[in-house]
């Protein structure tokens, strides 16, 4: 995969894009309609409109989307590098945003679509079609912060150094100012700026050079300081980020004249603390600013320090000097060569180890490791003192006596043990019965659970004393008050709380009650009696006069009649198996508004032709 | 009621200004004519209780343009020979409630297509400022017609009640609010959103 970010298109800022879009959509649909024409051409006049603006906002955003690197796809080494340039978090956000806007303005557009289908003229076309485009330039305009954001990434994208993370590459670090950049100008063809002061180089630079004739790729990085990762900043952070992430051969330079303005010792510790980094790759500590100091005039102390680090790292050790070019090529091509080692190695030994490696499944030891054979004590001193201690052949000899295996099975009842009788063992017994396996119920402690069940019962029985009559009268009354007194409380709060609805009662209940209160209930049956009746008999419905209350003259007749004859047919009525009266049509009529309204009948008035009838021959749908 | 009654219909003025009859003679026809006032006097209360019932319903759109029934909705020719037209089409925006359930659609008089349904409104709170997009609840009222008001169909100036529990706002007794009712301001059909005004 090659990572050349300069192929990403520019990002329009929200501006251009409504610009183009909205021109695009002008340009490239129908522009002319007039009113006169037919209505379903109008609707798809303004519908292509409304589609078109959508699909191209669609295709520009989708651009943009494919074209900047997803950082799950991408190397880590560049995934990571984005995220100290750039800000991870911020720029999946941006990205995230202009997703969702993409299905916003989708989701707009098939609204308003919807919408101009029940469009009814050419004016309601056109200020939906102009609502439409309304809110999808909104969003992209609210898109503006995101898009200006996402361009000046581009711009940085293209402009870092074509790095490619797989191939042979040299890292150079060290402490800033210690000749790292004159270096790489030595051994490419690069031309890095080189200037006396820390922080020259603030990024990532790239140069090639060819060695043993093929390229390799040599890498300068910014200067490190030593200090917790935390507070390096964004300059380290991209040597810290190519440090871990590419697989190369890293050169440590180590200024032994101090010129650099760090000590020795100081660079010795910058040393161990990135050291972390530097595992599993080929690692080359090289002494700069020979011309300067020579490695020889180092202070012993240090000399041995410097030897041991190269001893525990397996490094190799070079002496450069920058100003008269002594030792540059030597170096190269001493990490050129530990590198390309380093690399077949690698490669061999992932072969090799493959072999190795291959699934192996250790078995577990048993827990008890010693499971000797099973032999019975009675086989045991029958071996010993020749005694036999059964009767009769064994089930074996018997089969070896009628014919072998194969001939003659031992019967399964031979097994069969302990039974009160041994006759028993071969009664005939059916293995089914009822259509279920007699073993699935056998039990052999049947009669014991039985015999323990009996037990309970009469313990149980034995403690049982009946009532007498008296008893269970004064229980009741008891009972009785209980019901009451709480029937009462309960109501009394309902009526406090005003929900109260007083229960109708039988004539019956009515004195039974006042009887308690020590009342005469005699008179109450001539008050109530006749009204309390609910269903009217012939004899009671001629007695409605008595005790209604009818004015007398010329109209108290009329009223009388009307009131038996509707006595009359009541009580027709109600006899059993009479016709019922169909409900009228406001009966059925259910209060709603027209769309909810109810056809209970299935017959509606104004199409009662359609299914009132005889079907005729195919015909279903009128009669 | 007599009293009610007596009230509503005002107290019969006949009285005349002797100053505006003209002096001489005037021909028998014009006797008694000039200068008589004759009205109703209705009662203070009357007019006070008239004055406070048209300030309940002051809204921000008072009047709106009558609709004829061809704007509001488009005949359905059904039948074999599509001859029958008692279908009817609403072609304005709908409010339909939830539990809605259609009619057999051969039995379906008025068809509210799922296009032109809006559950939600563009509510402006005229106090604050401020712009809400909430759910709308129901239809209250549509000028138009009592059928409309029924049917759910929201045109300019209906009233329409919005479910405003997210604005927080608050009774004098301490209950929060949710429902209230916003008059719709713009025509729905033709911007395929709702914009309304709160009626605080």
């Amino acid at each position: 995969m090659n990572y050349n970010f300069k192929s990403i298109p520019s990002v329009p800022s929200a501006k251009d894009l409504i610009d183009t879009v909205l021109s695009k959509t002008q340009r490239k649909t129908p522009t002319e309609i007039h009113p006169q024409v037919q209505i379903a051409r109008i609707r798809k006049f303004y519908m292509r409109k409304v589609k078109f603006t959508q699909s191209t906002i669609e295709e520009k955003l989708g651009e943009i989307l494919e074209k900047f690197p997803k950082l799950d796809d991408i190397h880590p080494f560049y995934a990571d590098l984005i995220n100290v340039l750039y800000d991870k978090d911020h720029y999946k956000l941006a990205l995230g945003h202009i997703n969702k806007a993409k299905s916003l303005v989708e989701s707009v557009a098939k609204d308003y679509v919807r919408m101009l289908k029940y469009a009814d003229s050419l004016y309601r076309g056109k200020t939906l079609k102009k609502a439409a485009l309304g809110r999808m330039c909104t969003i992209l305009k609210k898109l503006s912060n995101s898009l200006n954001y996402l361009d000046e990434v581009r711009k940085h994208l293209a402009r870092l150094p074509s790095i490619d993370p797989h191939t042979r590459s040299i890292i150079i670090t060290g402490y800033p100012n210690v000749g790292k950049s004159s270096f790489m100008n030595n051994v490419t063809r690069a031309n890095a700026e080189v200037q006396p002061y820390a922080f020259t180089t603030k990024s990532l630079f790239v140069g090639h050079t060819d060695y043993d004739f093929i390229p390799w790729q040599v890498i300068d990085t910014p200067g490190l300081l030593d200090r917790p990762i935390e507070e390096r900043n964004i300059v380290e952070m991209q040597a810290i980020t190519a440090l871990a992430h590419i697989n190369a051969c890293i050169l440590f330079f180590i200024d032994i004249s101090e010129k650099c303005g760090y000590t020795v010792p100081q660079q010795i510790q910058l040393f161990e603390s990135v050291q972390p980094l530097f595992t599993n790759k080929p690692l080359g500590i090289i002494i700069t600013k020979t011309d300067l100091k020579r490695w020889e005039d180092l202070n012993p102390e240090y000399q041995q320090k410097i030897q041991e680090i190269v001893q525990k790292h397996n490094a190799f050790m070079s002496f450069i000097s920058n100003e008269n070019k002594e030792g540059v090529m030597e170096c190269r091509n001493q990490a050129c060569e530990h590198l390309k080692s380093f690399r077949e190695n690698v490669k061999t030994k992932k072969v090799t180890t493959y072999g190795r490696s291959m699934p192996y499944v250790s078995v577990p030891r048993a827990l008890n490791p010693s499971r000797p054979p099973h032999i019975p004590d009675s086989v045991i001193v029958e071996a010993q003192t020749g005694i036999k201690a059964r009767e009769g052949p064994t089930p074996k000899e018997m089969q070896e006596l009628q014919g072998g295996a194969g001939v003659f099975a031992i019967p399964p009842q031979a097994h069969f043990v302990e039974l009160q009788d041994d006759d028993w063992k071969w009664d005939v017994m059916p293995e089914v019965m009822d259509g279920k396996n007699i073993l699935d119920f056998v039990d052999p402690d049947i009669l014991a659970k039985l015999e323990e069940l009996e037990k309970e019962e009469e313990i149980q029985e034995d403690a049982h004393v009946p009532l007498d009559y008296d008893e269970y009268r004064d229980i009741y009354k008891v009972k009785r008050k209980i019901h009451l007194r709480r029937k009462r409380i309960q109501q009394e709060s309902m009526m406090a709380k005003g929900t109260f609805k007083p229960k109708r009662k039988n004539l019956s209940e009515v004195e039974e009650g006042f009887k308690e209160l020590g009342i005469d209930p005699s008179g109450l049956k001539d008050v109530v009696g006749v009204k309390r009746r609910r269903k009217p008999s012939p004899e009671i419905a001629t007695n409605v006069e008595d005790f209604m209350d009818v004015e007398e003259g010329d109209g108290g007749e009329v009223i009388k009649k009307k009131l038996k004859l509707k006595n009359k047919a009541l009580v027709k009525a109600r006899k059993p198996g009479a016709i019922q009266p169909n409900p009228s049509r406001k009966e059925l009529k259910i209060i709603g508004d027209e769309a909810t309204k109810a056809f209970y009948d299935q017959k509606p008035q104004h199409i009662k032709h359609l299914s009132v009838g005889k079907r005729g021959i195919g015909k279903t749908d009128r009669r | 009621m007599r009293k009610l009654l007596k009230a509503h219909d005002g107290k019969e003025v006949n009285t005349t200004d002797k100053s505006a009859v003209p002096d001489g003679a005037v021909p028998g026809y014009l006797l008694d004519r000039e200068g008589s006032n004759k009205t109703k006097i209705l009662s203070n209360m009357v007019k006070q209780k008239r004055k406070e019932k048209a300030g309940k319903w002051a809204v921000p759109i008072p009047k709106v343009k009558p609709l004829t029934d061809q704007e509001m909705y488009q005949v359905v020719k059904t039948g074999k020979r599509k001859r029958k037209m008692w279908k009817r089409m609403i072609n304005k925006a709908c409010f339909v409630g939830e539990n809605f359930v259609r009619k057999p659609p051969k039995f379906e008089r008025y068809i509210r297509p799922t296009g032109m349904r809006f559950t939600k409104a563009h509510v402006t709170h005229p106090e604050l400022n401020t712009t809400f997009y909430l759910d709308i609840i129901g239809v209250k009222k549509n000028p138009q017609s009592s059928l409309y008001t029924s049917l759910g169909v929201i045109t300019k100036g209906a009233v329409i009640e919005v479910n405003v529990a997210d604005l927080g706002l608050v009774t004098q007794g301490g209950k929060v609010v949710w429902g209230k009712y916003a008059q719709v301001t713009n025509n729905p059909e033709n911007d395929g959103c709702i914009n309304a005004v709160l009626l605080v």
